[in-house]
C-alpha cells in the first residue's frame, strides 16, 4: 500500500487523498445459464483532477463497471465490494442517499447525446431542472449565470442558451451533455465512450475538452473507451480490462511504452494508426463470463502462455516502473510451481472462436 | 475465374478503366410539410454528391474518405444504382449505370456488390447463414438447392468460416461481430463480382477484430482479383488499405491522388486536419491545438465559396466569406468576452437573419458607431482572423452597419504535384510545382 501511494503522488497532478477508491468491486448479472461475472474483483484509486482511461475489447465489463460505480445497474444485477467516495462507502448507501449523491457528486456522460436530451425542453430548462433538483433555492438568474459559465468553458456561445436540442449538431450536443454533467461540479465523473458516435474532427475537439477538464474543474474522470489513441491523448493513467478484471494499470506513458501484460501489448499492436505498417490481431475472442477459463483468463489467446497460466490465477503485483499488473510472466517467480515456466502447448484458435 | 483471359484484361486495363464516374451528381429534393408542398414552395435541395469524377482501374483499391455527411456513402450507393444519379454518368466498362432501368441494374449487381457498415443490420435475423448467403444466388436465378449449397459452402470457406457445417445452420444472433461481418463478405462474393463497394466495413468492430477483417479483404482481393471501393471516415485504415484516396467534403472531392503522396504531403487543409485529428497511441504526442472549429455544415445550405472555409485553419481573403461566418465570429467573441455580452447583445440585436447565406450582412440595432466599435474591438482581439481580410466594405445603414464580403466561387479540382486539390491555396500550376 505504501508503494501504491508514492506511485499516485508521483503521477497525479494534484497529489492528495483519492476521491474514489474502489476495492474488489464485483458486478454480476443473473441469467438462465448462470451468473455472468461481468466485473470480477476490480480495484483502483482516482485522485482529484486525475483522468483514468479504462480500455479493453467489447464484452470485458468496462461499461458495467462504470454503471456499477454510479449505481445505474439494471434489475437483476448485483454488486459487491467497497467503493469509498471521500471516505463513505457508496455501495452501502440507501437508495435515497445515493440518488442525492448522483448528479451532485457523481456525474455520468453517455455515448449518445441525442437520446439523453429531452427534445421538448430548451437547453435552459435542462439546466434549470438539473440544478433545481439539487439546489432548490437558487433563482433563475443564478441558475443562468452558473449554466452560462460552464457552457462558455465547454465552448457553447451564450446566444444558444434558449435553443432546443435539435438545433445543435452532434458534437455540440455532446458538449451540452458534458456541461450538464459538470454544472453541479461533481467530484467524480464517468464518461462512457463519449466520442464513439462522433466524427473524427469532432472527436478530437471533445478529447481536447476532456483534456481541459483537469485544468478548469477539479473533477476526477473515469474515461471508458476502446480507443487506445484517446487514452494516450486524454488520460493520466490507464487501466486495461480483460474478462472482468483489470490486468494492468499505471501511468499512460509507462504502460504504453513498456506494456508488461501480453494483452496490453497485443491490444496496442492490433490498433491501426497512421504509423501502422502491418496488420496484427489477437486470435480468438474474449471468454464467456459465465464460465471463464481457469487460471489466467487470457491464457487461451496469449502468445506467451506458460504451463502455470492454465491452472493458477495470476497474482496482482507491483508493476516494474510503477502501477499494478497480474501476469505470471512478471512474477512472482517463487510462487510458480516447478516446470510452470515451460511454454504452454495449446490448440490453434480458429475463426470459429473469433470475436 | 479462368486464368487465361486475365492477361488480356490486364493489358486492357491500362487504357480502359473498370469504372469511370464523370461529373456525377446525386441531389435529394427536400419535401417539407404538406402546406409547403401544396403551395409548391421550394424547400431546397441536398447536394449529397456534387460533380464527382473518379476512375477505378481493375484490381485497384480506392478509398473514399470523409466525415458523416460528406456524401461518401451516397457515392458508394450510386455505384450500385441504389440511388438515382441526378446528372453525370457512371460507366462500368462500356455500360452507363446512370441510364439503366431497375431490371438492368439487377443484372449489374452480379458484378458489383456491397458490404455494409453494420453487420447486425445487414443480416436478416430470421435467416440462417446458409439462407442469407444463398439468397443472393436464388435472386440471381440459381434454382437448384444443391448447387446453391455448394456455392454457399465455397463462399464460407473463402471467408474463413470453417468448419462450414458449424455455421450453415446458425442465425446471426449466434455469431460474434467479426463472424457476422465474414458472413456479409461471403454473401458479397458468392456471385463472383468484380467490384466490391465496402461502406465502413470495419468501423463497427473492435480494434482487435478490425485487422482480421481487413486482412480477409486483402486476401479476397488477391485470390479473386477484386477491385474495391473502400468508404471510410478513418484515414488510418485507408492509409494501410488503399492504393488511391479521394477526400470528400460536403459532396465534393477536395483532394484525390495516390495514397503515398497524399499522406506524405497532404495539401488540402481538410486533409491535414483529418490526419492531425487521428488519436495516436503514443503518449508523447498531444492533441493539436489548431483543430478546425465547428462541424460539417448543413448540406441543404452549404457555405458560399469553398465549403470548408468556415472551419479552415488556413483560410485567406478569397475563400468566400459570408453572413453566417460573421455570426460565428460574434458568438466566439462572446465566449471570450463574457462580461460584455449583455451590453453588446443589445447593440447587435437579433442574429437569426444572418443565417440566410449572403455576401452582405446588415448588423446592429443600437447605432452605427456602437456596432463599428464592437466590430473594431473584435478585430483587435484577433487581428489574424482571416474573415476581416475578406471584408470589402463596412457601410452605415439605419441604426447599424452593412458588411460586404468579397464574393468567391467554389474552388475546382486542380493539379498540384502528384495529386489534385480543390483549394484556393493551390492555383493551377503548370508542371507539378504544387508545393
Amino acid at each position: 500500500m505504501a508503494m501504491d501511494l508514492s506511485d499516485t503522488a508521483a503521477t497525479a497532478p494534484p497529489a492528495g487523498e483519492p476521491v474514489i477508491s474502489a476495492r474488489d468491486v464485483r458486478v454480476w448479472y443473473g441469467t438462465t445459464r448462470g451468473a455472468i461475472r461481468a466485473v470480477d474483483g476490480v480495484s483502483f484509486d482516482l485522485a482529484p483532477g486525475e483522468t483514468l482511461g479504462l480500455v479493453g475489447e467489447s464484452g470485458c465489463g468496462k461499461s458495467t463497471l462504470g454503471r456499477g460505480l454510479m449505481g445505474l445497474l439494471p434489475d437483476g444485477a448485483k454488486r459487491d465490494g467497497e467503493v469509498l467516495f471521500r471516505g463513505r462507502d457508496i455501495f452501502s448507501l440507501s437508495r435515497k442517499a445515493s440518488y442525492q449523491l448522483r448528479g451532485q457528486e457523481l456525474g455520468m456522460i453517455f455515448q449518445e447525446p441525442l437520446t439523453r436530451l429531452n427534445p421538448l425542453m430548451r437547453i435552459s430548462q435542462h439546466f434549470e431542472e438539473t440544478i433545481k433538483q439539487h439546489e432548490p433555492d437558487l433563482s433563475k438568474d443564478e441558475i443562468r449565470d452558473r449554466a452560462l459559465e460552464v457552457l462558455r468553458l465547454i465552448g457553447i456561445p451564450p446566444t444558444r442558451y434558449r435553443s432546443y436540442p435539435h438545433e445543435f449538431s452532434g458534437g455540440m450536443r455532446q458538449r451540452l451533455m458534458i456541461a450538464l454533467a459538470l454544472v453541479l461540479r461533481p467530484a467524480f465523473v464517468v464518461a462512457d465512450e463519449p466520442t464513439t458516435a462522433l466524427d473524427v474532427l469532432v472527436e478530437a475537439q471533445i478529447v481536447q475538452i476532456l483534456n481541459d477538464l483537469r485544468r478548469n474543474f477539479q473533477t476526477a474522470l473515469l474515461l471508458i473507451t476502446h480507443n487506445v489513441g484517446i487514452v494516450a491523448e486524454a488520460c493520466d493513467r490507464v487501466a486495461v480490462m480483460y474478462a472482468g478484471r483489470i490486468v494492468e494499470q499505471g501511468t499512460v506513458g509507462e504502460v504504453f511504452k513498456n506494456p508488461q501484460h501480453p494483452y496490453t501489448r497485443e491490444l496496442l499492436r492490433s490498433t491501426i494508426s497512421l504509423s501502422t505498417t502491418g496488420l496484427n490481431f489477437i486470435p480468438g475472442a474474449p471468454p464467456d463470463l459465465v464460465d471463464p477459463p481457469d487460471g489466467c483468463r487470457f491464457h487461451p489467446r496469449c502468445p506467451d502462455a506458460m504451463n502455470v497460466c492454465a491452472g493458477h490465477n495470476p497474482v496482482n503485483i507491483e508493476r516494474p516502473g510503477g502501477g499494478r499488473v497480474e501476469c505470471w510472466l512478471v512474477g512472482p517467480d517463487d510462487q510458480i510451481p516447478d516446470g510452470g515456466k515451460q511454454p504452454l502447448t495449446q490448440q490453434e484458435l480458429t475463426v470459429a472462436d473469433e470475436a | 475465374m479462368p486464368t487465361k483471359p486475365e492477361t488480356v484484361t490486364e493489358t486492357a486495363t491500362e487504357s480502359l478503366p473498370l469504372v469511370a464516374v464523370r461529373d456525377l451528381s446525386v441531389h435529394f429534393e427536400l419535401r417539407g410539410g404538406t402546406l409547403a408542398r401544396l403551395f409548391g414552395r421550394d424547400m431546397g435541395t441536398i447536394k449529397a454528391v456534387d460533380g464527382v469524377s473518379l476512375e477505378l482501374k481493375s484490381g485497384e483499391v480506392v478509398g473514399i474518405v470523409g466525415e458523416s455527411g460528406s456524401g461518401k456513402s451516397t457515392l458508394g450507393r450510386a455505384l450500385l444504382g441504389l440511388v438515382p444519379a441526378t446528372a453525370g454518368s457512371i460507366r462500368l466498362r462500356d455500360q452507363n449505370l446512370a441510364e439503366m432501368s431497375g431490371r438492368q441494374l439487377r443484372q449489374i449487381r452480379r458484378v458489383v456488390q456491397m458490404v455494409f457498415q453494420d453487420p447486425n443490420a445487414a443480416l436478416n435475423p430470421s435467416m440462417t447463414v446458409e439462407e442469407a448467403v444463398g439468397d443472393a444466388l436464388r435472386v440471381h436465378g440459381m434454382k437448384s438447392a444443391s448447387q446453391r449449397r455448394a456455392g454457399v459452402i465455397a463462399a464460407l470457406e473463402r471467408v474463413g468460416l470453417s468448419p462450414v457445417e458449424l455455421f450453415l445452420t446458425k442465425y446471426p444472433r449466434d455469431l460474434s461481430g467479426g463472424q457476422k461481418q465474414r458472413v456479409v463478405m461471403a454473401r458479397a462474393i458468392v456471385l463472383n463480382p468484380t467490384l466490391l463497394v465496402a461502406d465502413e466495413p470495419v468501423s463497427m468492430l473492435d480494434m482487435s477484430v478490425r485487422a482480421k477483417i481487413l486482412q480477409l479483404m486483402l486476401d479476397l482481393k488477391h485470390d479473386l482479383g477484386l477491385t474495391y471501393v473502400y468508404i471510410t471516415h478513418d484515414l488510418a485504415t485507408a492509409k494501410y488499405f488503399c492504393d488511391r484516396v479521394a477526400i470528400m467534403y460536403l459532396g465534393r472531392v477536395v483532394e484525390i491522388g495516390p495514397t503515398e503522396e497524399i499522406f506524405a504531403h497532404p495539401r488540402h487543409p481538410y486533409t491535414k486536419a483529418l490526419m492531425a485529428a487521428i488519436p495516436e497511441p503514443d503518449p508523447d504526442r498531444t492533441v493539436p491545438r489548431d483543430l478546425p472549429r465547428g462541424e460539417i455544415p448543413d448540406a441543404a445550405a452549404p457555405p458560399l465559396g469553398c465549403a470548408f472555409h468556415p472551419r479552415c485553419p488556413e483560410a485567406v481573403s478569397g475563400c468566400g466569406w459570408e453572413s453566417r461566418d460573421l455570426r460565428t465570429l460574434l458568438e466566439e467573441h462572446w465566449l471570450r468576452a463574457d462580461a460584455a455580452y449583455d451590453e453588446e447583445r443589445k447593440v447587435i440585436g437579433d442574429l437569426d437573419h444572418l443565417d440566410t447565406p449572403s455576401t452582405t450582412a446588415s448588423l446592429g440595432v443600437g447605432g452605427s458607431a456602437e456596432v463599428r466599435a464592437i466590430l473594431d474591438g473584435m478585430k483587435r482581439e484577433d487581428p489574424h482572423e482571416p474573415l476581416w481580410s475578406g471584408v470589402q466594405s463596412v457601410d452605415d445603414s439605419g441604426s447599424g452597419v452593412t458588411v460586404s464580403f468579397e464574393p468567391a466561387p467554389s474552388p475546382a479540382l486542380r493539379r498540384a504535384g502528384g495529386v489534385q486539390v480543390a483549394c484556393v491555396l493551390y492555383p493551377e500550376s503548370p508542371e507539378g510545382s504544387g508545393d
